[in-house]
């Protein structure tokens, strides 16, 4: 009866369910009549929500290469435990970046054209590849788990000799990735709004992903413990709130001194929707988090951590959308609001995205240590054995 | 507006998650509440905090139950404030019998060891080296073993809710007391314990690590 458990309803498998159903309706809409009927893309604003939740997808998947690093190359195994949830979030954050693309391609059936026509003067180019690379390097960083749980050693054991090389090759792929998508702003500096607009973007890119990345990881740590009752390692999650902390002041002093050498502080003087929304990035995205995790007490307060995380991930979002909708929504003359069909699909990328990861997690060894325990549960219920297994 | 909508559209999913959970009778446990929260005066900053989960034992450690016949286990926030720069010393092998009043783990606290009680007959499943290994922040989150027990709400030497939270607070009283009436050598606690005045967090360590056998009558005994 275990097996069917999943079956049993619940609130959110119900919504769920209904993105799920709406989620497909509007993709066959979007495949069957192309994007014209099923988009509020136009001309001169071709980019819209989907674009969007690219740069939030690979933004937040962010921790995967940040955490790969910190542990594999600079060798600092406190943060071990998280790798694996760090490596899914990134596979699920770029498979749905890949999705997503698909979709909005004018011609889909075409997206293995960059493959063999290569243009190596586009930004275009550097970001398809790079999103080719990055992705075959999480499927090597995660493989292992997957193979753990078949029992297969010899794999495992080619892979771990590649492993570091595999790590510094994703290192190097997703820094391009995560500021190439910044680049991709630098060839419109008129249509960008200056708020936005920097010859630094692909550097507020790079550093503002990594604060939002690991944010990402506290957030589903907690939303781990949410649905599998397990614990938060607070020892661990509290000190990836003071690498945020870090890097929140890094990016606010560069964007500060930015606006100052550039002189667009007068943008912040003139009332407008740009103006307003982007002191709203900066108050809940950089602001708000600094006050709370500079207290050290707060950062170790599991309830301050899940709030900052929040308000880090909200900035981040407001970031992204900001340049990729609101900073480029006067320069196309027309006022842009995503139609059903995208914001059905998106809701059901989004929905898939987390099933992926609940699965993945439910199914394979991700959260080590907590995830032992249930995994310890299950055999002995089965087996009724006394087998023993140790996390180290 | 679409960036507001995007926001406001994750804040909200969070909102509703919270009063889904509310309306489910559990709570989010980034919000987890506690039955009691209350300071005690050895300590400046020694929070009374019990997760509801949880079963507190008189040897000071806590059990959450993970599934049937197998709890989780560590060390209460009374040890951990007693002994902020303990390390861990010795755990016991995965598939170790244990019984009722067996040495469970040990610490090192100094250059002395302190041992901490097993209150339940049963095997040792799983160790987690990994976190045991870090400074303790969170007590109730850092778990030490896994062991497979019998029911233990039905024993009687367990005390959770607002029984737990009331014993834990008479403990640190207990406590201020044990430092008090070890405290007979000034120097280490200075003249003004006697006007009334606390000792400091690190003096009242320093004393309860010199009497550390002491301690452990008074406070681990099950």
């Amino acid at each position: 009866m275990k097996s069917y458990d999943f079956l049993k309803p619940s609130f959110w498998k119900i919504i769920s369910a209904i993105i799920i159903i709406g989620g497909l309706y509007s993709t066959y809409n979007r495949f069957a009549h192309g994007l014209g009927a099923s988009t509020n893309l136009y001309d001169t604003g071709p980019w819209g929500l989907w674009i969007g939740f690219d740069f939030l997808g690979v933004g937040l998947a962010a921790a995967g290469f940040t955490i790969a690093a910190t542990v594999h190359i600079f060798n600092i195994h406190k943060f071990e435990p998280i790798v694996r949830p760090a490596i899914l979030t990134a596979f699920i954050g770029y498979s749905l970046v890949v999705c997503l693309l698909i979709v909005d391609l004018g011609r889909p059936e075409n997206f293995w054209h960059p493959l063999i026509m290569w243009n190596v003067h586009s930004v275009m180019f550097e970001i398809t590849w790079c999103i080719i690379c990055y992705s075959t390097v999480l499927t090597l960083e995660f493989a292992p788990v997957v193979l753990e749980k078949y029992n297969l050693k010899k794999p495992i054991r080619i892979l771990k000799k590649f492993s570091i090389g595999v790590v510094i090759a994703g290192v190097i792929f997703s820094t391009l990735h995560q500021s190439s998508f910044g680049s991709l702003y630098l060839i419109v500096p008129g249509r960008l709004h200056p708020l936005w607009y920097s010859s630094l973007l692909p550097v507020h890119f790079f550093i503002s992903c990594i604060g939002a990345g690991l944010s990402m990881i506290i957030f589903e740590s907690f939303l781990n413990a949410r649905a599998f009752n397990t614990s938060i390692r607070m020892n661990i999650l509290s000190g990836l709130a003071f690498a945020i902390l870090i890097d929140l002041i890094l990016e606010f002093i560069l964007k500060l001194t930015e606006f100052i050498a550039a002189g667009k502080l007068i943008y912040l003087t003139i009332p407008s929707t740009e103006a307003y929304l982007f002191y709203l990035e900066v108050f809940i995205g950089t602001l708000l988090p600094v006050y709370i995790l500079s207290n050290k007490k707060l950062r170790e307060d599991r309830k301050w951590l899940f709030i900052s995380s929040v308000l880090v991930i909200s900035g981040f979002i407001l970031d992204r959308m900001n340049v990729s909708i609101t900073g480029v929504a006067a320069s196309s003359g027309k006022n842009y609001f995503p139609s059903f069909d995208e914001i059905s699909i998106t809701l059901m990328l989004v929905v898939l995205a987390i099933l992926a990861f609940r699965f993945v997690v439910k199914n394979f060894p991700v959260f080590t240590g907590e995830k032992s325990l249930q995994i310890i549960g299950r055999e002995r219920s089965a087996k009724n054995s006394k087998q023993l297994i140790v996390s180290e | 507006m679409v960036a507001l909508s995007v926001v406001l559209t994750f804040l909200f999913v969070i909102l509703i998650d919270m009063l889904v959970l509310k309306f489910q009778g559990k709570t989010h446990p980034a919000f987890e509440n506690s039955f009691v929260e209350d300071t005690v005066s050895i300590f400046d900053d020694a929070k009374i905090v019990i997760p509801k989960n949880m079963f507190l034992s008189k040897s000071h450690i806590w059990l959450k139950k993970l599934s049937k016949g197998l709890y989780q286990i560590g060390i209460d926030n009374f040890l951990c404030k007693s002994f902020t720069n303990m390390s861990f010393n010795k755990f016991p092998e995965p598939g170790n019998k244990l019984k009722f009043g067996d040495a469970l783990f040990e610490y090192r606290v100094g250059n002395k060891t302190l041992k901490i009680l097993s209150p339940v007959d049963g095997i040792v499943s799983s160790i987690n080296k990994t976190e045991s290994r870090d400074k303790i922040i969170d007590p109730y989150s850092q778990w030490q073993v896994i062991i497979q027990a019998e029911r233990i709400d039905a024993q009687n030497n367990f005390l959770s809710g607002k029984k737990a939270a009331v014993w834990i607070k008479e403990e640190f009283k207990r406590l201020e007391d044990f430092v008090y009436a070890h405290s007979g050598n000034t120097e280490l606690v200075g003249a003004t314990m006697y006007d009334g005045g606390k000792p400091v967090e690190s003096v009242a360590e320093k004393i309860i690590e010199n009497y550390l056998e002491d301690f452990e009558k008074e406070f681990l005994k099950l």
